[in-house]
């Protein structure tokens, strides 16, 4: 018995990963360019949701893929692919002979505290299969700040052998620990923010943003969605740590 | 605490290196964005990959 939609005997592809390479997006900063030994294109990736993913593609000249070690970069909160420590590292490495894929994961710039954690995984997935279709062999992730629990829920949750090593920088320990006792310091407020978000959760409205803000950085007061809470800062129901 | 995690009994981490990159200024959002030592950070990172023959 066969349907329409699936014909007997013909592979149908239920969801994919695509990239391709797109102009110089507007807006970066003037030193976002390759020393004189590399190249700097710029990609999207379609993630396996359909998310699209930005990416900055440092390589050294003369080099093959199949010889040489690409790190695969996210940025911090708000971040991204340009952030600092991020394009610093690739623009002198990729004249060293290391490449490097830097990508805007969907909690960049403005779409910063609304993200789901377990989606941002799709983002990473997206960039570590584009390296390989690119012929890399040797990858090396680099989380920044909020990247450091993406990268290390990755490679704790994806054995790929491709993967060689991690680095973090900027890394934090247990981010609900910390969202709870360093950034929130409001017991009252932080159970607000659960409740909230919890409400939200079984209104399925898990990506709207809650009526009460979430204390952060430099103590600013910032809207954030349930989905975001619940997966990074909640004590109960986060992933996002870092010692997993 | 994550390198005391990465060093526990179980762990599945090979090994773990911490470097602290030197830095005058003190702890601030430019510190933590490496602002004022960013080819520190390059070397450290670079050097780090050649160690691991990477």
């Amino acid at each position: 018995m066969t349907s329409a939609s699936c014909p007997n005997g013909a592979a149908q592809v239920a969801a994919s990963i695509e990239y391709k390479t797109i102009p110089r997006p507007a807006g970066l900063p003037d030193d976002m360019r390759a020393l004189p030994s590399a190249g700097l294109q710029f990609l999207s990736i379609k993630a396996i949701d359909g998310f699209e993913v930005q990416a900055a593609l440092w390589e050294p000249e003369n080099k093959l893929p199949a010889a040489t070690t690409m790190i695969v970069q996210v940025h911090g909160s708000g971040g991204n692919l340009a952030s600092l420590p991020l394009r610093a590292t690739a623009r002198g490495l990729s004249a060293k002979g290391y490449a490097a894929l830097s990508i805007s994961t969907r909690q960049h710039d403005e779409h910063v505290n609304t993200d789901n954690f377990f989606d941002v995984r799709r983002d990473i997935e997206a960039a570590i299969a584009t390296a390989k279709a690119l012929g890399y062999k040797s990858i090396v992730l680099q989380g920044h700040s909020l990247g450091t629990v993406q990268v290390a829920f990755y490679v704790a949750t994806d054995w790929d052998p491709t993967i060689k090593a991690v680095i973090l920088t900027g890394a934090f320990g247990k981010l609900p620990w910390k969202s709870r006792h360093i950034l929130v310091q409001n017991e009252e407020n932080y159970q607000a923010l659960v409740d909230a978000s919890l409400s939200a959760l079984k209104a399925g409205r898990p990506d709207e943003i809650l009526p009460i803000k979430m204390r952060w950085l430099g103590g600013l007061e910032t809207p954030v969605t349930a989905q975001h809470f619940l997966t990074y800062r909640d004590e109960q129901t986060s992933a996002a740590d870092g010692t997993y | 605490m994550l390198l005391s995690a990465a060093r526990a009994e179980g762990s599945l981490v090979p090994s773990i290196e911490y470097v602290l990159l030197p830095n005058r200024r003190p702890p601030s959002r430019e510190g933590h964005l490496f602002t004022d030592n960013t080819q520190t950070l390059i070397d450290a990172v670079g050097a780090w990959l050649t160690e691991q023959h990477l």
